[in-house]
């Protein structure tokens, strides 16, 4: 670089096409990988699966115990083609958990989760919680009768813990017992604060791949 | 190929005769250019469709059809249906009273029968059986028809339920 070149910088116009272009092929991956190093890919595809199927249901959804049952039987059966989006969100919600799984097993087996990659592996570890944090949340959202005790019972778990296990459980779910308040505070976390969480982490994991590139075999 | 033997696909070589050229319209590139952009094209529409199916206004938030019956088709013992907001709806008279039912089995939604005969709602799906008043009698339910409110109005029945709609 000359002097006159840093002090001006050129002036260009902002191009996005170029920021696209790097993420495309010819992307250079090792031979090695093979069909188990999908697994990653796939869950961002059901992500985004699920993001356009909950945004979908969001139209018609009421996280109100009187009506949300109401609500998703009305997307299941008068919406068009309301059964599907519906259904695949809940499918693809197992999915991606199986998914997330089959992708660490992968890293596992592979010992890839070691040094410059532990990162790779504690950012795959909170994507995990994350998704069956979704699914939690999710599952009660149709308030049928298996959601209420499904909440009932996963929100028990942090009683287990000594001093503060109580007070955790009563916070998660906004009282002594699962009720419209917790409906409300889950229907919050579903559909805001987690994806967002988990688009963040996600994003972190893939700048870590880009830095590190796909590990190859020793 | 110096002995004389006919190369078959090879580019150079071997005497014209046998030399296969691609016409020029029917190429290997061409041709997965087709598979690959045709399957995209079909995932595209599989993945499309339902989205914009989906923000397509229902039958049932749109000009509302209101089921109404002159008293005069309703015969003793039997059932006379029609559709309201969507759902269908079923509506007996039993000497002077009239009762009106939404349809949908409490099982798993199909459509049940009016079966005059035995004065029971019967499910052709599972075989589930109501009553009269919609209550279950056998088979694998154990909640009732959803009995659906209306009004007599000069000497027609008007369903007046809007399942919890608007
Ligand atoms: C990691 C991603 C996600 C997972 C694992 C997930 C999981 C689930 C599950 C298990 C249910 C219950 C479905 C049922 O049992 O019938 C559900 C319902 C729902 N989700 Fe999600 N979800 C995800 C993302 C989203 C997003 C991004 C939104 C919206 C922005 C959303 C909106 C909804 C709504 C409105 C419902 C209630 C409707 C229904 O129960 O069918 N979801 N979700
Ligand atoms: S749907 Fe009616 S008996 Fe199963």
């Amino acid at each position: 670089m000359t002097d006159s070149e840093s002090k001006q910088p050129p002036k260009r116009p902002l191009r996005l096409l170029p920021l696209v272009k790097v993420h495309l092929p010819p992307l250079v991956v090792p031979r090695s990988l093979g069909w188990a190093g999908c697994f990653g890919g796939l869950a961002l595809v059901q992500f985004t699966i699920q993001i356009y199927t909950g945004i979908l249901l969001l139209i018609y959804y009421k996280a109100d115990p009187m009506r949300a049952w109401d609500s998703v039987t009305f997307i299941k059966s008068n919406v068009p083609m309301g059964w599907l989006i519906q259904r695949v969100h809940t499918v693809s919600a197992k999915m991606m958990i199986a998914l997330v799984l089959m992708h660490m097993a992968r890293v596992a087996y592979y010992r890839i989760y070691r040094h410059p990659r532990e990162w790779h592996w504690i950012s795959g570890v909170i994507l995990l919680s994350l998704t069956t944090f979704m699914g939690f949340t999710g599952y009660l959202l149709p308030w049928t009768n298996l959601s209420y005790w499904a909440a009932s019972v996963g929100t028990e778990i942090p009683t287990a813990v000594p001093v503060v296990g109580d007070g955790i459980a009563t916070w998660l779910r906004r009282g002594p017992n699962v009720s419209g308040e917790t409906l409300g505070f889950f229907f919050a976390m579903h559909v805001a604060v987690i994806p967002a969480l988990i688009a963040g982490v996600m994003g972190m994991h893939f700048i870590m791949i880009r830095r590190t590139g796909i590990s190859k075999p020793l | 190929m110096a002995n004389g033997e006919p190369d078959l696909a090879g580019p150079s070589g071997g005497s014209d005769a046998y030399r296969y050229e691609s016409p020029p319209d029917c190429t290997r590139r061409r041709f997965w250019k087709l598979a690959i952009g045709g399957t995209a094209a079909v995932s595209a529409g599989a993945v499309g469709y339902p989205v914009v199916a989906f923000l397509r206004l229902p039958k049932s938030l749109g000009p509302v059809e209101l089921m109404e019956v002159p008293l005069e088709a309703l015969e003793e013992g039997a059932g006379v249906w029609g559709e309201h907001r969507g759902r269908q709806i079923v509506v007996i008279k039993l000497g002077d009273e009239l009762r009106a039912f939404d349809g949908v089995c409490a099982h798993l939604g199909c459509i049940v029968r009016w079966d005059s005969a035995s004065r029971m709602f019967k499910c052709p799906c599972h075989d589930a059986k109501y009553d009269d008043l919609g209550n279950p009698v056998s088979g694998p339910i154990n909640a009732p028809l959803r009995r659906v409110e209306f009004v007599v109005e000069e000497g027609v029945l008007k369903i007046r339920d809007s399942f919890g709609q608007r």
